[in-house]
């Protein structure tokens, strides 16, 4: 377990690391404000379907770093803790916590690669601190989702349903820009909205930051209400 | 003691358990054997509150589980997947876990290790399998607790080790702790078990 998220760590590391000379090496006109920028609107097609992919590539090593988390509570050492009555709310929190915290380190670490390489990359200009929180808020609700669904299928086939869902996401907000319903249903797109609208804006920002609480609070409950009735083998 | 009526589980509309109908006492080792897949394993897990049944119910020393309580007040449980921390060492490991319910002193745990012929200060990643067992039943046993949930507990261990857990859990039938062991091996539950009961497609059948 510890060697796996050695080897886990050294891959996200890579990733990021990848991300960022994916930026420096495409067309400006895509990647020139950063990882949590994202495409420009006028970017449409399945042409720029294929530059999506740089921006998951970390999503991606994300989801697979949290993976488990659920899995390792109904069918591993948590059993030991579980049926000594400790409080399966307390038990799936403090699990949420810790994902949230290695979150929190993942962004300030590819922030940090991010002002590294700035000469190369325009910096923001400004929302930096907006698309941030905004990309922390909805990485968050992922690894959340990740924890719902494991409770319902296997964690291997989580990821592959998540990232898909990443995919979709990203590339169909590009045509629907303009409807903030869609937006939010697709949320994973809020995640790099600072260019296709999805949270550029100032007057709709605010509304989208609520809906990324609100998915986030939401997926809490969920979890906590599932994990208190569902099965431990 | 602890009363099962009527108990029914299914899984994805399979029936895992079907009609259980039974009552185990304290101070008895109860031995369940049967085919694999024939529900052994799944009913320590319904007497250790870790599924929810179907119909039917679970009552321990009166009170009804998942009703007035979600989990047996006092049970130590040994079941596959249980991988104990392989950072620590034996002792912390029981350690971490005597936290929660806060019934076991230092002692307890170092005699608990003791009485499986383990040491205490070896990290639990240099264990061959049959040391994680042993620790495994250390586990279950610490906190000297009133119900003893076994599944497969001589895996993995060699005849002194099969030796060493029988007289341990003799001690514990004696301290007055109820003992259920699920296996394959009819012939390993012989000879120590005070009741042999049979486990087939679900249901519980005496000997």
């Amino acid at each position: 377990m510890l060697k796996n998220k050695f080897v886990l760590s050294i891959t996200l590391v890579l990733s990021c690391v990848l991300q960022i000379i994916g930026f420096c090496r495409a067309p400006a006109t895509y990647f020139e404000n950063g990882f949590m920028i994202g495409l420009d609107k006028k970017d449409i097609g399945f042409g720029v379907a294929t530059s999506i992919l740089p921006l998951l590539i970390t999503v991606c090593f994300i989801l697979f770093f949290t993976s488990g988390t659920v899995e390792n509570l109904t069918h591993g050492y948590g059993k030991l803790l579980i049926v000594r009555d400790y409080s399966k709310t307390l038990l799936i929190l403090k699990r949420f916590l810790k994902n949230c915290l290695t979150i929190v380190c993942i962004v300030i670490f590819q922030l940090l690669i991010f002002l590294f390489v700035n000469n190369y990359l325009t910096p923001v200009e400004n929302g930096m601190l907006k698309a941030v929180l905004m990309y922390f808020l909805i990485l968050n609700a992922l690894v959340l989702m990740q924890c719902f669904l494991e409770m319902y299928i296997p964690a291997y086939i989580v990821n592959i349903v998540i990232f898909i869902y990443c995919s979709v996401s990203y590339y169909l907000v590009q045509m629907f820009f303009h409807s903030t319903v869609a937006k939010l249903i697709m949320f994973p797109c809020l995640l790099f909205g600072m260019q296709n609208e999805a949270v550029s804006a100032d007057n709709t920002y605010y509304l989208y930051l609520a809906g990324a609480i609100i998915i986030n609070l939401l997926l809490v409950i969920l979890c906590i209400r599932k994990f208190k009735k569902i099965d431990i083998f | 003691m602890v009363e099962i009526k009527d108990y029914n589980k299914k899984l994805s509309s399979r029936p895992i358990l079907t009609d259980i109908n039974y009552t185990f006492d304290y101070g008895k080792i109860y031995g369940l054997y049967g085919h694999n897949g024939s529900g052994k394993t799944m009913l320590l897990r319904a007497i250790a509150g870790l599924i929810v049944p179907d119909s039917g119910k679970i009552v321990i020393d009166g009170k009804q589980l998942h009703k007035d309580i979600s989990f047996p007040p006092s049970i130590g449980l040994v079941i596959e997947n249980m991988n104990l921390l392989p950072q620590y060492n034996a002792f912390d490991n029981l350690k971490i876990l005597s936290k929660i319910k806060k019934v076991a002193t230092d002692d307890d745990i170092s005699t608990a290790i003791e009485r499986v012929g383990l040491k205490s200060d070896l990290k639990v990643k240099k264990f061959s399998l049959g040391m994680k067992q042993r620790l495994n039943i250390a586990q279950a046993v610490f906190e000297k607790p009133k119900i003893i949930l076994l599944d497969e507990p001589t895996n993995a261990l060699d005849n002194d080790g099969v030796k060493l857990i029988y007289k341990l859990l003799d001690e514990e039938r004696k301290r007055g702790a109820l003992v259920i062991i699920a296996t394959h091996h009819k012939e390993d539950l012989e000879e120590i078990c005070d009741v042999v009961l049979k486990m087939s497609e679900g249901g519980l059948y005496e000997k």
